[in-house]
């Protein structure tokens, strides 16, 4: 006989007149690590709301251990035992490991605090995990491997028995995540369950126990590993597929931008190139290079040795419109909320059209030229009123307008769910058309992968480069290889 | 508490008897202190004027209306139409104008009738299959065949009488899922005929649970109305062989049963519409289950609704191309005494 850890029978739960979910049935064994993969993200962060602190339901029950916690009829105002652990650390700086995990969890009722027993006392936990984290260590030196790790062993000492992991794949690098994936299945053999959320479906399948498509606030599907692919996988690995067969690496040209053993706080000899219309992707398998690079272009950080060259000029790091920088989550970082679309959109072409503040006219032509391809309804919305895949589309926008050399993408991917994760390879694909080259810095290759011309792997120091050319012989896994192999074989059968 | 007091609306009129009394008492006192400081008679007129326009609008506009509806819902209980009475029924708040409509919606003469002949349908059937005639009958088809030499029209013929022999009779128990599980081979035993190597049914639960799973009781009929639509609505559109999955599981409270195909599957609208469906009220969903859905599951997941409460029933997963679901419910049961609602049961 299996218990249940988690069951929400038929649940609905309205916010401000809106259904979140809806007839939402979903139920989790001890043990089981259950996948979620949101095809739209509606709904999701009030279904980790609900589990956690019990809201008022239209409809529906919520049993946690085969125990009612929370129904339609008598709604009840505790919390419940489940922790998340996402991208925003739960963890508390400028304290240690030791006193995260154990001072800071409910019902620790200790007057005194002795750090030494503290320590003495985690210490075999996490090595018992193989990890190499001190517990006297500050939070603050965590790497996010280690953020997590630590996140997931106070939760265990906490009591949790459900965990809920939200797109911690898009945080991690490869070769982390399958260490994360061997700790999840070791506290899954000692009856803690887990809902793991991540938009990759490849990336579900190889931890998850059972994955649930969801879909607008309800599970269209529980899936186990040996159904297949998606529909919707296929028909994304179908354009993958075409766009193999498309792209060629225009191997004449000069590059136009190309950085030579570039030191710079922890990014150490990070050497590559890119010519127009090339995807080079920068994979970190230590995932902490990203921000001295992204400092080093915007000047923020001086360059301590190597050199940038950007269309065979030396670059001097700063506003350089010629450099184009998308952020993580680009919907949410790169909006200005208190200005209109146009003025969003107009944000960085003043280089190309110097008086495009002081005539209206110049861009009421730009609203109109634009509007053929986006519509005209959105430039009278304010940014708060437009959808995800609008703001997406805004950003992309401005970059198209300004036209830059090169672009720098952090983590395109991240946070998207299937059906944005789609768009967004088009939006990029559209950049490399346009003859931008395309630089990608991600921790994990998932849909990068799938557009590389280059890949530079950058670890511990040093940095490898693989053309495209001998993507069918890369010494690892990854997301869409397979693809790549399938491809090779047809050319030299 | 007297007979009155019990219901809120008698604790109302109370309240407004009060009012109404010490309204009745100030008027009187103004109208004597007026009177007695030699006021003109006139404003003692027109406040006694205004009090009993009141009064006249008060009984128009809530007494009237309260007891027209009390009428109504008289008429309504002993079985009458509510007819023109009903126009005159004002809800109380908008929660109250929402039951009205629900329930003049299930009185919707038009539903009644359609409702009643689909019963009297149903009895016409039940009174013509006389069941031993129908067994008999089947029996001396088969000893035909046999002697024939026709063994696939005999065994053919011994799968439907045992199929009707398990449907026809008391339709209204329990049974074990043993039971209902051969039920089902049986009935895929004659859709084999039909569909041949197309179809192919696996039944998957835990080995070490597999005993105590099959003591288990459920409403008869349950699982073979479901897998019936499963081949009808999933593997008969689809190209190639069809597998139909039935996996049993048992929680520490409930038995969740899982039949599965891997057929055409439906999209994100219709699953919503027919999730919705299910888990409704009784009449309603019936009514919306013959017209959009099918009578099947919304009959099935009422049936375990009404036995066992609301937590337990029918819930349907599927994605097009990705095959359907049906997930079911049921609290572990080994004897009919463990029923929530044993009165349903008749």
């Amino acid at each position: 006989m299996t218990r249940e850890a988690l069951r929400l029978s038929d649940v609905t739960l309205m916010e401000q007149g809106t259904a979140q979910l809806q007839g939402f049935n979903l139920d989790i064994l001890c043990g089981e690590i259950m996948g979620l993969l949101p095809m739209n993200g509606h709904g999701l962060t009030a279904l980790i709301d609900l589990l956690r602190s019990n809201l008022q339901l239209e409809f529906g029950y919520v049993y946690l251990q085969e125990e009612l916690v929370n129904s339609w009829r008598a709604p009840r105002a505790h919390d419940n035992r489940i922790a998340v652990i996402s991208s925003v650390s739960s963890l508390v700086d400028g304290l240690t490991v030791a006193d995260n995990i154990f001072v800071l969890r409910p019902g620790f009722r200790a007057w005194l605090i002795r750090p030494g027993v503290l320590v003495r006392q985690v210490q075999p936990v996490l090595d018992a995990l193989g990890v190499h984290i001190a517990a006297d260590a500050y939070v603050d030196t965590l790497t996010v491997f280690e953020r997590v790790t630590v996140e997931l062993v106070k939760a265990i000492v906490a009591g949790c028995r459900l965990i809920i992991l939200r797109e911690v794949g898009a945080l991690l690098s490869d070769p982390e995540l399958a260490r994360l994936h061997a700790i999840l299945r070791k506290y899954a053999r000692e009856g803690v369950s887990f809902l793991y959320i991540g938009y990759h479906y490849e990336e579900l399948v190889q931890i998850c126990d059972r994955t649930a498509v969801y879909s607008n606030g309800r599970v269209l599907r529980i899936l186990r590993p040996q159904d297949g692919d998606l529909p919707y996988e296929e028909r994304y690995v179908r354009r993958v597929c075409e766009q193999l067969g498309q792209q060629e690496p225009l191997s004449g040209e000069e590059p136009v931008l190309l950085m030579r053993e570039l030191c710079a706080g922890r990014m150490r000899g990070l050497s590559l190139y890119a010519r127009p219309g090339d995807c080079v992707v920068v994979q970190d398998l230590q995932n902490q290079t990203f921000d001295d690079l992204i400092a080093t272009l915007t000047g923020e950080r001086a360059i301590e040795r190597g050199e940038i060259r950007l269309a065979g000029r030396p670059y001097s790091p700063g506003v350089d419109r010629d450099i184009a920088i998308l952020r993580e989550r680009p919907d949410e970082s790169m909006i200005f909320p208190q200005l209109s679309y146009l003025d969003n959109l107009c944000m960085t072409v003043d280089h190309r059209l110097p008086a495009i503040w002081l005539d209206a006219r110049m861009r009421a032509g730009i609203r109109k030229e634009w509007a053929q391809s986006v519509g005209d309804e959105v430039f009278d919305l304010t940014p708060a009123q437009l959808t995800r895949r609008q703001r997406y589309d805004l950003v992309f926008q401005r970059v198209l307008l300004q036209r830059p050399k090169v672009v720098f993408c952090i983590q395109p991917f991240k946070g998207a769910d299937v059906r944005l994760r789609m768009h967004i390879w088009e939006l990029l694909k559209a950049l490399l058309n346009q003859g931008i080259a395309v630089i990608i810095l991600a921790v994990n290759l998932a849909d990068t992968f799938t557009l590389a011309t280059r890949l530079i792997r950058v670890e511990q120091n040093s940095s490898r480069c693989y053309e495209k050319s001998e993507f069918d012989q890369l010494p690892f896994t990854a997301p869409w290889l397979q693809l790549y192999k399938r491809s090779a074989d047809a050319e030299h059968p | 508490m007297n007979e009155k007091g019990r219901y809120l609306v008698g604790r109302v009129r109370l309240l407004a008897l009060a009012f109404a009394a010490c309204g009745a008492v100030f008027l009187v006192y103004g109208a004597a202190d007026l009177l007695a400081r030699g006021e003109p008679l006139t404003l003692v007129l027109l406040a006694l004027a205004a009090y009993v326009a009141l009064a006249f609008t008060a009984w128009h506009t809530v007494v009237r209306p309260y007891r027209l509806r009390g009428r109504a819902i008289q008429q309504m209980l002993r079985g009458y139409g509510i007819g023109e009475a009903e126009r005159a029924m004002l809800p109380f708040d908008s929660g109250d104008e929402l039951l009205l409509r629900q329930v003049q919606s299930w009185l919707d003469p038009s539903k009644v009738f359609q409702l009643n002949k689909r019963q009297a349908q149903y009895l016409a059937l039940q009174n013509q299959i006389n069941p031993h005639f129908l067994y008999n009958t089947l029996e001396s088809i088969r000893s035909e065949a046999l002697l024939a030499g026709l063994s696939s029209v005999a065994d053919m013929t011994e799968a439907l009488a045992k199929f009707f022999r398990y449907t026809i009779s008391k339709v209204e128990n329990l049974v074990t899922v043993e039971e209902e599980l051969q039920n089902c081979e049986t009935y895929y035993h004659i859709q084999q005929y039909r569909f041949a190597e197309r179809l192919q049914l696996n039944i998957r639960c835990s080995e070490e649970d597999r005993a105590e799973l099959y003591r288990c009781r459920l409403p008869k009929l349950t699982l073979q109305p479901i897998l019936e639509n499963s081949i009808i609505h999933g593997t008969e559109l689809k190209v190639g062989v069809g597998h139909l999955t039935i996996y049993l599981q048992k929680t520490g409270t409930s038995l969740i049963i899982q039949v599965s195909d891997d057929g055409v599957g439906m999209d994100e609208k219709t699953l919503a519409r027919l999730n919705s469906s299910l888990g409704k009220g009784a009449l309603d969903a019936q009514m919306e289950g013959a017209r959009r859905t099918g009578v099947a599951l919304v009959n099935v997941d009422n049936r375990i609704r009404l036995l066992f409460g609301e937590e337990y029933g029918l819930h349907v997963y599927s994605m097009p191309g990705m095959g359907t679901t049906v997930e079911i419910r049921l609290p572990i049961i080994t004897s009919d005494r463990d029923i929530a609602n044993k009165e349903v049961l008749g």
